[in-house]
């Protein structure tokens, strides 16, 4: 009892326990062993490790190595993750797979639209019979008397046909030489491949600028080398040379609207060297996106302004800021020269003047350091630019005016940036003026002093853009802020790629069913009782539709023809007109007009609308015939075979004074005309100019007519007409 | 005395040979045609007229089959060749203009459920309910006692449908399980299956050959890609699709005819909802082939009807019927563009024109291009309402129209209930659900 209550208890203290099951074991020796008798060895317990093996070499030197080897492939290597389950990874392979066969039925886009929106097609789309017509038929031609005479005198000559295929098949070796060299050159090719992609990844700004400078150098080492060689064709290479300028131009890169730019300008504002940087950056885009001139513009406007002094040469886009620019400028100038002289008879082009390379680099420093500043309070606002003008100008003049309280913080940091600008202004002991009649800047270089005299009128010009710039990059802001979300909603509708085609002619598309009818069953005719539901004003407004009138469709000038018959109609028509209407004034004088036409138009409505419609029949019920008189009764009954109409019978002039509009008058017409604007048409006009062209060759010229009459679909009678093929993907044109 | 006569060059009236036309000098100036478009239209009106006046599609029928239609193929490379297969086992091949049958034999027992000509049209494959897949040869034996099939595969599984592979010779059958076949091979190359159900239609992709197509009877149409990885995508719909068949000239599009009367066109790219939901028959659709041009497709049905749509739109354009003809099993589109085939349960196979109104034979010159003027005529007038009117009207039987009142009033009734449930409940609670959308249940990866 007790025994059997210990037990109890024990049971039930266990039932919280974790059962422990033992370790499987091998009792006997067998081939298979079930999986299911593996179980995860216990935590820290591992049965066999690697490095209890390893252990086993460790006296022995010869293996040291093994030994390390393993262990850093331990250190490194990691297991396996889990594989996924089957359902899972059946899942993903799926949908990876249909995103890969999408992608190559997208291939078909172009054909499918083209062929959707083409007017006509001829099937078989790819004819399978090709004739050949030249061999058989057209070479052969007997020959007349002069030609057999002819070959007669003529040896044959030989023919070397370069590419003509071997005689020879090649042999075993040579295609395997063959085949070793190809893939050689696979292999190379792939190494390329693979550094060119790892060059493209590199994101590092420095390293691409490096390697765009050691290109240009490359590309005027080539340069150089050509001009010894073969100058016609060095000139060409300098043009291509100007032209990846242009192209650079073209794209606004070199701007301060880069991210780096961006960083750079706020940075700027407590550290000068980054300030120095981002003046560089904008110096050079504004060199880039500098228009060139043409030459003999330049040399007039220099006769112009500044008739003596050597001038900047901005022909060149490597001459001044790209920090390879002066070796670039100087054997580019030279070069150009060489070229200039010795073709002076040939062209002329006049004679570049060569500038002061460092003189330029000055002079574009000064401005660059204008920049700065204009710069800056850009980024503020263009009211304070302003206001930095007018106490520049100020301070010019002497005056030294205490600058604004309220102006923000920012502008303290420019301050030193400006003194330096002031200060130079203040060495200047005279001045000239240079006007800027285009947009080349002209440099003077009397002294190293001058060099930033013209500094306001720099500061002006710049400013101005500045602001010019400013307002277009905020317009085309708020252009794009505006346009984007469209984009966005174009982008989801269309998931592939837009190639809507447009029809060549619009026909109207009707898609609705057949107006199926029951063999036997009349259509309804038009009797009166439907005439009355329809012309309930209850129902009415839902059927009102705008009618399109034949004579808008069919509209046409008359046209006077050349007869020698007197115009009658036309005649005297205007003189007399005042005249006319003062004698129908004089002659109705005494008669109410007004009157008169009100009664007519109720007249009118009166016979027009539509009388009750008694169904009643006579007799039913009753006695009938000649001189019976109906009951009261009978008659209070009958009243329910009266259809009724509407009291208010709405018509059209119902609001018109002075106007009768004759509504039976087109009756005929009306069912022949169309009541709405057909489906891929969308305004009246569109549709009615598609009806108004006509077809038939009895209006039009044969050619025209024959064009407009081809079928949408032309087969062959007999062919087999076969599934379309991928051949038609690299079929091309002509 | 003078006298003055009118005299004119006979070459500018004359002609040189009476088969010449006429020389009609004209003034192509359009004010001196003010009613240009009015002419027009009467043309127009009295084409439109003419072509009901002709509409006569019917050509013939091929008589010869002891049991209902199962099933049609046709040569790959040959026009005149039809072979069709009947619920007797019994196969036929048919020369269709003279409309003889030149070959028959008992292929299976039980129905004949699929047949299929190899691309190059040398030999035939059948399906049967016995579980064989039987090779035959194109060309006919010395005497129809020694008809006896090339190859006979014995399948472990029920087979249901067959399919060629456009130029490699594999085939795909269906059955309980989608398998490919090579020709030469007697066991299953691959066998792919995704589910349980059993599958009972199946088609190769005419352009994308690596592609294929199964209806499943889950209500399900199940892409699969024979090149590795086998099944790529399911679409469930609401009611069950019969029939699926992949446009010949748009590599992506394919149409499948549904039991839900409707057939639906899909873009294998979004199977999301269907491209075109193409509605009017009255009964479930059984079969359906598109014509070799890709432009248009028939479907026959269950309310012994045959209807042609254009593969753009939702409505057919032309509806054949004869009041012995069935429910219909099979339709073919014959692959000059000229023909419908359809096989029915009442043992007939009818020969179609394509274009009901359409002159056979060859035409002259002249009457080539008055028809054509007047083919455009009717297409710049369609829809001034007369001709509306006289083009798209149809007669059709008795219970094709009763079905149609009927599924009409059905259809309002719907409608109506939703919008007072809308009008009745909070706002957007109802939400309303586009047609193409309400009849796919979900699209499965």
């Amino acid at each position: 009892m007790t025994a059997g209550k210990g037990q109890l208890v024990k049971n039930v203290l266990n039932l919280n326990k974790k059962v422990v099951y033992p370790k499987p074991s091998r009792t006997e020796p067998r081939r298979e062993v079930s999986e299911f008798n593996l179980a995860p060895s216990e935590k820290g317990k591992s049965n066999v490790r690697v490095t209890d093996l390893t252990d086993a070499l460790k006296k022995q030197s010869k293996q040291a190595g093994v030994r390390q080897r393993i262990r850093s492939f331990e250190k490194k290597v990691k297991p396996l993750p889990k594989p996924l389950e089957k359902v899972k990874a059946d899942r993903i392979r799926r949908s990876t797979a249909f995103d890969k066969v999408k992608k190559h039925l997208n291939r078909w886009n172009a054909v499918v639209t083209s062929n959707r929106a083409s007017n006509h097609l001829t099937f078989p789309l790819q004819d399978d019979l090709k004739l050949e017509s030249g061999k058989n038929f057209t070479t052969f031609r007997i020959k007349s008397d002069l030609q057999k005479r002819l070959e007669t005198f003529e040896e044959p000559g030989e023919v070397f046909n370069l590419e003509s295929e071997p005689k020879y098949p090649l042999t075993m070796q040579e295609m395997l030489e063959r085949r070793k060299e190809m893939k050689k050159m696979k292999i190379i090719e792939s190494q390329k491949a693979a550094k060119a992609r790892r060059q493209n990844k590199i994101k590092s700004k420095k390293y691409h600028r490096i390697q765009r400078r050691e290109k240009i150098k490359g590309q005027i080492k080539e340069f150089e080398g050509l001009q010894q060689t073969n100058p016609d064709e060095a000139l060409k290479k300098l043009d291509e040379i100007e032209r990846v300028r242009a192209e650079e131009r073209a794209s606004l890169r070199h701007r301060n609207t880069g991210k780096w730019a961006k960083s750079k300008q706020i940075k700027a504002k407590y550290d000068s060297t980054n300030r120095q940087e981002l003046a560089q950056q904008l110096m050079i885009s504004r060199e880039l996106t500098q228009k060139v001139q043409a030459d003999d513009d330049r040399s007039e406007s220099e006769d112009e302004n500044v008739p003596k002094a050597p001038t900047v040469n901005n022909d060149n886009p490597w001459v001044n800021q790209i920090k390879t620019s002066e070796e670039v400028e100087t054997f580019l100038k030279g070069y150009r020269k060489f070229w200039e002289e010795k073709n002076a008879t040939k062209t002329e082009a006049s004679a570049v003047v060569e500038a002061d390379a460092s003189a330029v680099v000055e002079a574009e420093a000064m401005k660059s350091n204008a920049d700065v500043a204009v710069e800056e309070e850009e980024s503020n606002t263009v009211v304070e630019t302003e206001v930095e003008i007018v106490n520049l100008a100020k301070e010019d003049v002497g005056a030294s005016v205490p600058e604004e309280t309220d102006q923000p913080s920012q502008k303290r940091e420019v301050d030193p940036k400006k003194k330096v600008l002031k200060t130079r202004k203040r060495k200047n002991s005279h001045r000239t003026v240079c006007l800027a009649t285009t947009q080349w800047e002209v440099g003077i270089l009397s002294d190293t002093e001058d060099e930033c005299e013209d500094i306001d009128a720099l500061f002006d010009r710049y400013s101005d853009n500045f602001k010019r710039k400013l307002d277009v990059v905020k317009q085309s802001v708020k252009v794009s802020k505006k346009a984007k979300p469209k984009q966005k909603v174009k982008k989801m509708k269309s998931n592939s790629e837009d190639l809507s085609f447009k029809m060549e002619a619009k026909r109207p598309i009707i898609d609705e069913p057949l107006d199926e009818n029951m063999e036997g069953v009349q259509q309804e005719k038009e009797n009166a009782l439907s005439f009355a539901l329809r012309h309930d004003p209850r129902t009415d407004g839902a059927q009102s539709k705008k009618n399109i009138d034949p004579n808008d469709i069919i509209c046409t000038k008359p046209t006077d023809l050349q007869t020698e018959l007197p115009d009658l109609l036309n005649m005297d028509d205007n003189e007399e007109d005042d005249d006319q209407r003062g004698a129908i004034v004089e002659a109705f004088q005494d008669d109410d007009i007004v009157e008169s036409f009100e009664r007519e138009k109720r007249d009118e409505i009166e016979g027009e609308k539509p009388k009750d419609i008694d169904l009643s029949l006579p007799g039913w019920g009753s006695w009938g015939g000649p001189g019976v008189v109906q009951s009261k009764k009978k008659q209070r009954k009958n009243r329910r075979f009266i259809v009724k109409f509407p009291k208010e019978f709405k018509r059209r002039d119902d609001n018109k004074g002075n106007l009768i509009i004759n509504e039976k008058a087109d009756e005929k017409v009306k069912k022949h005309l169309v009541s709405d604007v057909p489906f891929p048409f969308k305004t009246v006009k569109d549709f009615e100019a598609s009806i108004r062209a006509p077809v038939g060759s009895t209006f039009v010229p044969e050619t025209a007519f024959r064009r407009m009459i081809k079928p949408a679909v032309t087969t062959k009678a007999g062919a087999v007409i076969r599934p379309m093929t991928e051949e038609i993907l690299l079929k091309k044109k002509g | 005395m003078k006298v003055k006569v009118l005299s004119r060059n006979p070459d500018d009236y004359l002609r040189e040979t009476k088969r010449d036309i006429h020389k009609t000098p004209r003034n192509y100036d359009p004010n001196l045609h003010p009613f240009e478009s009015a002419r027009e239209y009467v043309r127009a009106l009295n084409a439109v007229k003419l072509e009901r006046v002709f509409a006569k599609p019917f050509v013939g029928s091929l008589d010869g089959h002891r049991d209902g239609i199962s099933c049609l193929s046709k040569h790959p490379k040959q026009l005149s060749i039809l072979l069709s297969g009947s619920y007797d086992g019994e196969i036929r091949i048919w020369d269709v203009p003279q409309k003889l049958c030149i070959r028959s034999f008992v292929a299976h027992d039980g129905i004949v459920r699929s047949i299929t000509y190899e691309p190059k049209g040398r030999c035939f494959f059948t399906l049967g309910d016995d579980k064989t897949i039987k090779t035959w040869n194109t060309a006919a034996p010395s005497s129809p006692e020694d008809e006896e099939p090339i190859n006979t595969i014995l399948s472990k599984t029920v087979v249901t449908g067959i399919s060629h592979h456009q130029s490699k010779p594999i085939f795909a059958t269906c059955g309980e399980i989608c398998q490919i076949w090579e020709e030469s091979r007697s066991e299953p190359i691959h066998t792919y299956k995704w589910g349980v159900d059993s599958l009972h239609d199946i088609a190769f992709n005419p352009i994308e050959s690596n592609l294929l197509a199964t209806c499943a009877s889950n209500r399900s149409i199940i892409l699969y890609d024979t090149r590795d990885t086998g099944p790529l995508r399911k679409v469930i719909m609401k009611l069950r699709p019969n029939r699926l068949v992949w446009n010949p000239m748009e590599a992506f599009i394919f149409t499948c005819a549904n039991e839900d009367y409707n057939l639906y066109s899909f873009d294998t790219r979004w199977l999301k909802k269907p491209v075109n939901v193409h509605v009017d028959h009255v009964s479930a659709v059984i079969d359906l082939d598109y014509s070799p041009t890709g432009k248009e497709f028939v479907s026959g049905s269950y309310d012994k009807s045959i209807r042609i749509f254009e593969a753009g739109k939702g409505h057919s354009r032309e509806i054949y019927h004869t009041k012995r003809m069935q429910r219909l099993t099979c339709v073919l589109w014959s692959l000059d563009n000229k023909y419908i085939l359809s096989g029915s349960d009442e043992m007939n196979i009818r020969i179609w024109k394509a274009r009901a109104s359409e002159k056979l034979g060859t035409l002259k010159p002249r009457e080539r291009t008055a028809l054509q003027y007047s083919e455009v005529l009717k297409e710049k007038y369609a829809t001034h309402p007369q001709i509306r009117r006289i083009a798209r009207h149809r007669q059709v039987p008795k219970h094709i129209y009763n079905a149609q009142n009927e599924l009409r009033t059905i259809k309002q009734k719907i409608k109506r209930k939703e919008a007072n449930r809308r009008t009745h409940s909070k706002k957007g609670e109802v939400p309303f659900v586009p047609e193409r959308t309400k009849h796919i249940v979900k699209e499965d990866i």
